[in-house]
């Protein structure tokens, strides 16, 4: 299951990451938009270097957090849904 | 609950008291007795740096275990894999302890959520590590994989010339093939690898 998701997501361009305590705020200047992420969120975005799978992500969530294969295929791909839609991430075009 | 620092565990308990009835042990020894014997919904082990993380693993065969402990990817990542449910900085809020032990009585993992990208890009790096090791297994002979079954589990080359039935020599030059194929360069690298890879297959076959 998660072995199939083979892309490897990378973050998008430039942006300006604030954090404090367990909130995260990541800044586009390209864009002027300022988003407000979760530490999930964040983490996540954190594993998006361009040679991390979406799989070996799945992966790590799942046995980090003890939550079965396919909770944490739903957490992964909703979340990166999210980074993308914010334009946080490149190389990532949906979970469907 | 346990911790080496009394000022600490009084303040813990202190803490605690508002959600569950939390009970002290004197030591790691009582803590394992408590947990052996008096089915808690949660353990709470303060482990020092460079503390063993045994104790988590015998502690998580009876409850699911929090661990307050340093600010260090390395200590919490150690105690994840030994078997803790949940993680606390033991220089975070007191609050925080009490959230990740709620955590885990209700069946969630929960770890500091700041450090959660560490972990995951820690964890990530060892499953690629144990991927290519796994593969390189796969150019072993089924003698050689023999051989470092039987070092691994702790028999020297008289013993397991003995038990395969060819000579010291030929057990050693398996070993010399083995370590030439897997790069490794000692014979405690190998029964590491070996423990690292071999006996998790065993395992995984049970």
């Amino acid at each position: 299951m998660a072995d199939e998701h083979r892309e490897r997501p990378r973050k998008a361009g430039e942006v300006w990451v604030h954090r404090e305590s367990d909130q995260v705020a990541a800044y586009v200047p390209e864009t002027g938009h300022l988003h407000a992420l979760n530490p999930s969120a964040m983490a996540i975005w954190d594993l998006c270097d361009g040679t991390t799978t979406v799989g070996e992500m799945i992966q790590a969530v799942a046995e980090l957090t003890d939550a079965d294969l396919s909770q944490a295929e739903r957490d992964v791909l909703r979340t990166l849904d999210e980074l993308a839609k914010r334009g946080l991430v490149e190389g990532w075009w949906g979970a469907s | 609950m346990y911790s080496p620092d009394g000022v600490f565990a009084g303040a813990l308990c202190a803490a605690l008291a508002g959600v569950s009835r939390p009970v002290r042990a004197a030591d790691v020894r009582q803590l394992l007795e408590l947990a052996a014997n008096s089915s808690p919904d949660a353990v709470i082990a303060h482990i020092l740096p460079g503390g063993s993380h045994q104790v988590i693993t015998d502690l998580a065969a009876h409850a699911p275990v929090v661990v307050v402990g340093p600010d260090d990817e390395e200590a919490m990542l150690m105690s994840v894999e030994s078997g803790a449910t949940g993680y606390a900085l033991q220089d975070g809020s007191l609050q925080a302890i009490v959230d990740a032990v709620e955590a885990v009585v209700d069946g969630r993992a929960m770890v500091p959520p700041m450090m959660l990208g560490s972990l995951l890009r820690a964890v990530v790096q060892r499953r690629r590590r144990q991927r290519v090791e796994r593969e390189s297994l796969e150019g072993l002979t089924p003698r050689e994989l023999q051989v470092l079954d039987l070092l691994t589990s702790g028999q020297n080359g008289q013993q397991i010339a003995r038990a395969l039935i060819i000579s010291p020599e030929t057990v050693r030059t398996h070993i010399q093939h083995i370590m030439s194929k897997l790069d490794l360069h000692s014979r405690a690298e190998v029964v590491a690898f070996g423990g690292r890879n071999r006996l998790e297959e065993w395992r995984s076959r049970e």
